[in-house]
């Protein structure tokens, strides 16, 4: 669609805008709801500027890890080239995984707490992911599946599925689909805070509402490109494995209580 | 730390102006907001908030010109 915008004669990529603006409304709101909690706004500044500093780190890993082979690597160095790796993508499992890393960091070494701010921070998650994702539109990025049905989107040549050698082809808008469903699961989480749920089931419910969506999400997706092991690609492997964890995480955390 | 933040603040703005280094004027803020939010805990001075606020503007607009999705062609077309 726009990979670039222009404003005042400056080409701004629009991932980065979009992605940009869904940190910065996430956590305005979580500011507010931190607010009428009482809790430290410095130490929920501090929770996610971390948090997105390692989420980033995590996403841009575990892009490099499914997308290149070793050998790519090597050559991508070799040939001086590496500069390619930090302009690349990103996944989102990675930002997750990323994010609790992040977590942990803020409660270990920065003495925070972090669980008091679980209740404001988590449901604003899956509300700046949306927000991205219209950034992959826009880019034309984590496209979906050709597709010439209803809805069915086409991306004009500067837009990366151009650029990828699917010209000419209409494709499922799934990025759009993701982000109508990462609003969904923004609005369960904020009514579901509101019954004042004990410590993880919040984060529990989050990650498992996430993965079931993602692994549907994926048979829509045609950017097979980031891996495809079997039957499913790397990102339904995650979520698998994730909705494994959680169920396991909540019987295990029903028990102590 | 509440100057460390403004230092580490107006130099992530500077770095808006350098081509491809928007990745270092981010880090420069990531750890300029971190100072700055520290050093508000301790003390809510007007050079703390200064650090953070110019921190938080230049990790912001860094961000911004460097997180572009486009450049996976550019990966794909050098392997």
């Amino acid at each position: 669609m726009y990979p670039y915008i222009n404003f005042l004669g400056r080409q701004i990529p629009s991932f980065g805008l979009m992605m940009v603006l869904g940190i910065l409304i996430s956590t305005t709101i979580a500011g507010v709801l931190a607010k009428k909690k009482n809790l430290s706004i410095d130490d929920l500044i501090i929770i996610v500027t971390l948090c997105m500093s390692f989420a980033l780190v995590g996403a841009k890993l575990v892009y490099i890890g499914v997308t290149f082979s070793w050998h790519q690597l090597v050559h991508l160095i070799q040939t001086g080239n590496s500069h390619v790796l930090l302009g690349s993508g990103l996944v989102f499992y990675g930002g997750l995984i990323g994010g609790l890393v992040g977590l942990y960091v803020c409660h270990k070494f920065f003495k925070i707490e972090v669980l008091s701010f679980e209740t404001v921070i988590i449901p604003l998650v899956p509300l700046g992911h949306a927000i991205g994702r219209v950034g992959c539109f826009l880019a034309g990025c984590c496209r979906g599946r050709i597709y010439a049905g209803f809805f069915a989107v086409t991306y004009p040549e500067t837009s990366l599925s151009q650029d990828l050698g699917h010209s000419h082809h209409s494709y499922f808008p799934i990025q759009l689909l993701e982000s109508f469903f990462n609003v969904a699961i923004f609005l369960i989480l904020m009514v579901y805070v509101k019954r004042k749920p004990k410590p993880y089931r919040t984060l529990l419910l989050y990650i498992g509402l996430y993965s079931v969506v993602r692994f549907l999400l994926e048979f829509y997706r045609g950017d097979d490109v980031r891996g495809l092991y079997g039957f499913f690609s790397t990102s339904q492997w995650i979520a698998i494995v994730l909705m494994g964890l959680v169920l396991l995480a909540y019987k295990f955390i029903k028990n102590k209580t | 730390m509440g100057v460390a933040s403004l230092v580490l603040g107006i130099m992530s703005l500077v770095f808006i102006l350098v081509p491809y280094a928007g990745w270092l004027g981010a880090v420069l803020g990531i750890v300029g907001i971190i100072l700055g939010a520290q050093a508000r805990k301790v003390n809510r001075d007007g050079v703390a908030t200064a650090g953070m606020v110019c921190s938080i503007i230049g990790t912001v607009i860094n961000l911004l010109f460097f997180l572009a999705c486009v450049m996976c062609i550019a990966a794909f077309s050098v392997i």
